[in-house]
C-alpha cells in the first residue's frame, strides 16, 4: 500500500501485535500505540528490522486525553491517518464473572475500554479518517453475538461494539469512511499460557472449529485485518468478519 | 389475586402497553420506573375489571441496589413471593433525538449509551433470585436499530445490543434453573418517534400495513410469556411489519 498510515491500540501483545506486524507488511506505516510506551516500542522495533515503518506512542484508550493526544501526534508527524484498528481490551476480560453479584466497578472497566474507547477512539479520528476516506475497524467477538454464561460482561461490550459498527457505518457512509469489526479466533500470550497449564485446552477449543486448529494472530488475523483497514474493503462497510475457522456460521 | 405476577420496569409509552396486556391476560402486576410510575386510566379499569392487583413504584435504577433491595416489599404488596415474569422496556430519556457522533460530548455519551446500560444491568443483576423459584421469564424490549444501526443514533444502538448481548449471556446462565430470556426488538416507529419518519433509520422496508404499535409489542411479549414458548430462549423477535426479517 502506498501512503497509508494505520493506528493499532493496544498493539503491544496479541492479536494487536499481530495485526500490527501484518499491516506493515502489507506496507503501512503503522503506528503501535500502547499503554507502555516501552512495549510498544519493541513491537516498533520488530517491524523496523524486517524492513517495515513503525513508530510507537503512548494512548491509554480509557483516557479521551491520551487517545486525543495519540492521533493529533500521529497527524503531526505522518500528516494523515488512513486506518485505526481499536484493538484493546480489559486485561479482565478473560475472567469470569458472577453476573448476578459482579460489582458495578468491574463493568466500568470493560465498559471504558471497549464501549467508551470505541467511542473516544471513534471521535478523535473521525476529521483524519475523513480526509483520507479511511477505514475505522473494531475488534469484536463472536461472544458479543452468542451471549456468554461466565464472560457476560466481555460479551456485553462486545456486542456493544456490534451495535456501535452498525450504527456509526450508517452514518460515516456519506463520508466515506468505513466502519467494520472483526471477530477472531486466535493464540495470544495469555491463551498460550492457558494451554500450557491446561494441555487439553487447546484440542477441546479446536474441536469446535471446522478447521480443527486455533489461529495465529499475525498469519490468520492479520491478513483480513489488512483487507478491512486497506483499498480493497472499499465498499464493505457496517459488517463484522468472523475469522475462526468457522466455528461461527450464524451471520 | 391472579395466580402470576408480572413486573414491568418503564411505565410509559410501551411499557404502559405492555403493562396493560399482562393485566388483561389475568396477571398481578408491579409496574416500576425511574419516575413517579404512576398507572393509566386504561390499565386501573381493566385491572377492576379482572380483580388484578397492581402495584407501582418509583425505583431509581441508578444505584445497583435499590431496585434489589426494593423487591421484595413490591411482592408483598403483590400478594406473591416471586415472580413469574419481569419485563424491561426502559429507553433512555432523550433517545431518539439524531446526534452525530463526532459531536457528542463525553457527558452525552455516558447519558446516552452508558447510563441506560448500567440501569438495563441493574435490573437483569437482581432479577434472577425472584425468577428462579417460579420458573419465570425475563424479556427485554430494546428498539431493533440494535440489529441493523441507524446514522445518527449510535448510542442508542449500541447501548441496545449490549443489553441485548447481556441478555444472551442470561439466557444461557440461568437456563440450569429453568429461567427463559427473551428479546423483542420493535422498529422506533412503536415509540412514538415519528419525527424520525424520512431519516436514515426509516427505509419504509415494513411490508405489512399500517405502523407498528405499542400494542403490537405488547402481543410479542404476550406470545413470549405464554407457556408454549417454553423452549425458547435468547432468541429475538423483531416486531417491524416485516421489515428486516432475520437473515
Ligand atoms: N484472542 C482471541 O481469540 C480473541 C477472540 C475474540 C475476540 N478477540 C478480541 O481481539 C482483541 C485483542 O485480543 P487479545 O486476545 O490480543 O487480547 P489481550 O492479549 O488480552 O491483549 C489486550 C491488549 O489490550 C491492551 N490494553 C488493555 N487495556 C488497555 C488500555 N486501557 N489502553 C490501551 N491498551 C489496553 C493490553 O495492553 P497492556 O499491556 O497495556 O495491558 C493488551 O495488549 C480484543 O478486542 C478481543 O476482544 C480476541
Amino acid at each position: 500500500m502506498t501512503e497509508h498510515v494505520a493506528l493499532v491500540t493496544g498493539a503491544a501483545a496479541g492479536l494487536g501485535r499481530g495485526i500490527a506486524l501484518a499491516l506493515a507488511a502489507a506496507g503501512s506505516t503503522v503506528v503501535v500505540t500502547a499503554r507502555r510506551l516501552a512495549a510498544g516500542a519493541e513491537v516498533a522495533d520488530e517491524i523496523a528490522a524486517r524492513g517495515g515503518t513503525a513508530w510507537a506512542t503512548t494512548c491509554d484508550v480509557t483516557s479521551a486525553e491520551s487517545v486525543r493526544a495519540a492521533i493529533e501526534a500521529t497527524a503531526a508527524r505522518f500528516g494523515r491517518l488512513d486506518a485505526v484498528v481499536h484493538n484493546a481490551t480489559s486485561r479482565r476480560s478473560g475472567e469470569p464473572v458472577d453476573l448476578e453479584h459482579a460489582d458495578p466497578a468491574l463493568w466500568r472497566e470493560h465498559a471504558d475500554v471497549s464501549l467508551t474507547g470505541s467511542f473516544t477512539v471513534a471521535r478523535a479520528a473521525y476529521p483524519l479518517l475523513r480526509a483520507t476516506e479511511g477505514a475505522l475497524l473494531l475488534l469484536t467477538s463472536p461472544a458479543g453475538m452468542r451471549g456468554s454464561a461466565n464472560l457476560s460482561f466481555y460479551a456485553g461490550v462486545k456486542g456493544a461494539q456490534r451495535g456501535f459498527v452498525k450504527a456509526l457505518a450508517r452514518e460515516w457512509g456519506p463520508t466515506g469512511v468505513r466502519v467494520n469489526g472483526l471477530a477472531p479466533l486466535a493464540v495470544t500470550p495469555a491463551l498460550a499460557g492457558a494451554f500450557e497449564a491446561d494441555p487439553t485446552m487447546e484440542g477441546r477449543i479446536a474441536d469446535k472449529v471446522p478447521m480443527r486448529r486455533v489461529g495465529d494472530p499475525e498469519t490468520d488475523i492479520g491478513a483480513p485485518a489488512v483487507f478491512l483497514c486497506g483499498p480493497a474493503s472499499r465498499y464493505v462497510t457496517g459488517q463484522t468478519l468472523i475469522v475462526n475457522g468457522g466455528r461461527d456460521t450464524f451471520l | 389475586m391472579a395466580e402470576q405476577v408480572a413486573l414491568v420496569v418503564g411505565a410509559t409509552g410501551l411499557g404502559e402497553a405492555i403493562a396493560h396486556r399482562l393485566v388483561a391476560d389475568g396477571r398481578d402486576l408491579i409496574l416500576c420506573d425511574r419516575e413517579e410510575a404512576g398507572t393509566s386510566g386504561r390499565l386501573a379499569e381493566t385491572a377492576a375489571a379482572t380483580g388484578a392487583r397492581v402495584v407501582t413504584a418509583r425505583v431509581p435504577l441508578d444505584t445497583p441496589d435499590t431496585f434489589r433491595d426494593a423487591l421484595p416489599d413490591l411482592l408483598r404488596q403483590a400478594g406473591h413471593d416471586a415472580l413469574d415474569a419481569l419485563v424491561y422496556t426502559m429507553p433512555p430519556d432523550d433517545a431518539f433525538t439524531p446526534r452525530p457522533l463526532a459531536a457528542l460530548t463525553d457527558d452525552q455519551w455516558r447519558r446516552l449509551a452508558e447510563d441506560p446500560v448500567r440501569h438495563g444491568l441493574t435490573v437483569l443483576q437482581a432479577a434472577r433470585e425472584p425468577l428462579a423459584p417460579r420458573r419465570g421469564r425475563f424479556v427485554l424490549v430494546v428498539p431493533a436499530i440494535a440489529l441493523e444501526g441507524a446514522a445518527d443514533l449510535v448510542p442508542l444502538a449500541t447501548a441496545a445490543e449490549t443489553l441485548r448481548a447481556l441478555a444472551k449471556s442470561a439466557a444461557r446462565r440461568w437456563a440450569a434453573d429453568g429461567i427463559t430470556v427473551n428479546l423483542v426488538t420493535p422498529d422506533v416507529f412503536a415509540y412514538g418517534a415519528e419525527h424520525l419518519r424520512g431519516t436514515d433509520v426509516d427505509r419504509g422496508e415494513a411490508v405489512l400495513p399500517g405502523p407498528t404499535t405499542p400494542a403490537d409489542v405488547a402481543d410479542a411479549v404476550a406470545l413470549l410469556l405464554d407457556p408454549a414458548a417454553a423452549r425458547l430462549t435468547g432468541t429475538t423477535l423483531i416486531v417491524d411489519g416485516g421489515a428486516l426479517m432475520t437473515p
